[in-house]
């Protein structure tokens, strides 16, 4: 096993991984632009190192500086977490030249599944179905008039693209040429590659996806699925594991094509093939992840497995730490995406200071997080601050154990979707298993609170009341006989 | 007269005044009768109460005007301030252009002096993964751009102030 590791990553997942590799007595190393000098992933790791950069965002993605870092550091090996540099071919050829481990998968397949349309056509020639599709070339016109063939609705996509970036659902030709356009010139701002594709809609389709691992010479193991429908803007709030009513033959034709695919591109490490499901079972290949997922933990909580330490035992062996048959699903396992923002306001991030922080603990119960109380939330980063990832024995217990959680999780200063997630999950059709990933929008109104009764904004008030140090004095210190004379009087 | 206390909720204003301390509190708050007992502080942030027969665990948070209140699963966010100069400060003057939401900045398409038009293209955000323009809300000459191309900005940040047309 390494005896060093640098996080090339902040919040929640450096502190995930700094967890692990202290369990295998690996010596960590933080890096933290300014503005994190105080973070809990840089008090969390036994040393540090402060990247410089315009913006904190710039520092993160500096591939000289963190090389430096891990050079002057002697780091054994390198974890690039989830975003920023995780998915970026050329980081992981740097780090491999200077002689650490990259703790992923090798810079060609990084390449390979990064680009969309180059992934799609691999899959193609691997046997794995794909929907129908149409690729951008020079000719735009071209491209409009094929898109159109598919018919409508049908789906825009950057080819460099993930996470929702560049990607647009269009209903109608009216608004194909506009949309491709804007879906250009987001591709070109985010990826410095204008190139789309359109593909078909599925209608009412869900996101499936499936943990692999591989040991980089062709052998690859598989951790189950996970189902992601709970979307909004193609991101990610509720995923669960296992799949809610799907059948264990489709759910086995699902994970073997994932297999297959990793095993074609000789995967090396931990990734996730992701897959769209059509309501009359057809599914097909959306993506493959390169890294480790923010969802991991659902698959950790179900297959009882650290999916960090068979990272760091793929990386350091170039062998799987376990075989086909020891991987078990038992239970079932949610996760909820604590993000700064409002839910009912469109979304918007929302920033400001952490004033407050509880956190559930119990033994069924994980809160993954990168904050702490007093820490203030600025624009500067992903809105996702924390995954609250809750287990039972069945899919009713794991949804009432999250509830409570929620219930038990206090962050106060600043707006999260805390409430919005747990109407979520108190959500009828949530419970009955009617999902898909326009779940969010067809439930908004049910998802709304319903506004205060004029009983409820005299409890809240009087609650609000009871917070002020000066009420609190006049309600509870009033000496007797005082207190049951009634109301004070200016005499 | 009770000493009162007033919040706003929602905009909403809400005045609450303590009427009696024994048997148990008697909280008068909009017109409504409010019953409390047995309040005990769990922590600095969180007490214990029994309200109008329901026992309720209450976190808060002070931030400047704003109390934040969480119960059974919800939060509210109050105003602890005179509302009339809560809805004073509200109005933003069409002058100065605000940020909805915090942001990065994409390109800017104007400079100061510049004339231009209701509706037109001033500067193009990014917020939430999605380039927004930001347009002119009226005619005008552009006075200052407080904002250059890839700057990031909060909530409420003055992004282009707007003067009369000489």
């Amino acid at each position: 096993m390494f005896e060093s590791i640098l996080i090339a990553n902040r919040g929640e997942i450096a502190c995930r991984v700094i967890r692990t590799a202290k369990e295998l007595g690996i010596e960590t190393i933080a890096v933290y632009h300014h503005v994190d000098r105080m973070a809990p992933h840089v008090k969390a790791a036994d040393r540090s190192v402060e990247l410089l950069g315009d913006t904190p965002t710039a520092a993160y993605l500096d591939i000289e500086q963190i090389i430096k870092a891990a050079n002057e550091t002697k780091a054994q090996c390198l974890h690039p977490g989830y975003g920023f540099l995780s998915e970026n071919a050329a980081f992981a050829e740097a780090v491999e030249k200077n002689n650490i481990v990259f703790v992923g998968p090798r810079p060609e397949v990084i390449k390979l599944m990064g680009d969309k349309i180059i992934s799609r056509e691999f899959a193609r020639k691997a046997g794995i179905p794909i929907a129908p599709s149409v690729t951008q070339t020079d000719d735009l016109s071209k491209f409009l008039k094929e898109a159109e063939k598919i018919g409508f609705p049908l789906l825009i996509k950057a080819s460099a693209g993930g996470g929702g970036k560049g990607m647009s659902i269009v209903n109608e030709v009216a608004s194909l040429e506009k949309q491709a356009k804007t879906a250009m010139s987001e591709a070109e701002r985010y990826f410095a590659d204008s190139r789309i594709y359109a593909e078909l809609y599925v209608e009412n389709p869900r996101h499936i996806e499936v943990q692999i691992l591989g040991d980089g010479r062709g052998n690859i193991i598989h951790a189950y699925e996970r189902e992601c429908s709970i979307q909004r803007r193609f991101q990610k709030v509720i995923e669960e594991s296992p799949a809610p009513a799907l059948s264990v033959e489709l759910r086995d034709q699902i994970c073997a094509a994932a297999v297959d695919l990793a095993s074609k591109a000789k995967y090396l490490n931990a990734g996730t093939v992701e897959f769209i499901l059509s309501p009359d079972g057809s599914f097909y290949f959306l993506e493959m992840n390169t890294r480790l997922q923010v969802e991991h933990p659902v698959t950790e909580m179900v297959c009882s497995l650290d999916l960090v330490k068979a990272q760091l035992h793929i990386a350091a062996s170039k062998t799987l730490p376990y075989k086909q048959s020891e991987i078990k699903q038992s239970g079932h396992a949610i996760e909820c995406r604590i993000c700064c923002e409002e839910p009912h306001n469109d979304f918007r991030p929302a920033t400001g200071d952490i004033k407050i922080l509880s956190v559930p603990v119990a033994s069924d119960i994980r809160f993954d997080s990168g904050i702490a109380q007093g820490q203030t939330i600025s624009a500067a980063f992903d809105s996702m601050i924390g995954k609250l990832i809750c287990f039972g024995e069945d899919r009713d217990a794991a949804i009432k154990n999250a509830i409570g959680g929620l219930n038990d999780l206090v962050i106060l200063g600043v707006s999260s979707n805390i409430d919005y997630l747990g109407q979520i999950l108190k959500a009828t059709d949530f419970k009955e298993m009617i999902i898909d990933t326009g779940f969010l929008e067809k439930n908004k109104a049910t998802l709304l609170f319903e506004s205060l009764s004029e009983k409820g904004i005299s409890t809240v008030a009087t609650m609000a009341a009871l917070s002020l140090r000066d009420f609190k004095a006049l309600a509870l210190e009033t000496p007797e006989p005082y207190a049951s004379m009634g109301a004070w009087r200016n005499l | 007269m009770a000493q009162s206390f007033n919040f706003s909720l929602d905009e909403r204003p809400i005045n609450v005044s303590l009427i009696k301390c024994s048997p148990v509190l008697e909280i008068l708050a909009n017109e409504l009768t409010v019953h409390v007992s047995s309040v005990a502080q769990v922590n600095s942030n969180c007490f214990t109460l029994i309200i109008d027969g329901k026992k309720k665990t209450v976190w808060w948070a002070r931030d400047d005007d704003a109390i934040y209140i969480r119960f059974d699963g919800r939060t509210h966010t109050l105003s602890y301030r005179d509302a009339i100069s809560a809805s004073q400060q509200a109005g933003v003057s069409d002058n100065v252009i605000k940020a909805d939401m915090p942001g990065i900045v994409v390109n800017t398409n104007c400079n100061a002096g510049d004339s231009v038009k209701l509706g037109d293209v001033l500067i193009v955000i990014e917020s939430m993964k999605m380039q927004i323009s930001i347009l002119a809300p009226r005619d005008g000459v552009i006075k200052e751009v407080n904002i250059v191309a890839n700057a990031t900005f909060e909530k409420n940040a003055e992004l282009v102030s707007l003067e009369e047309k000489e």
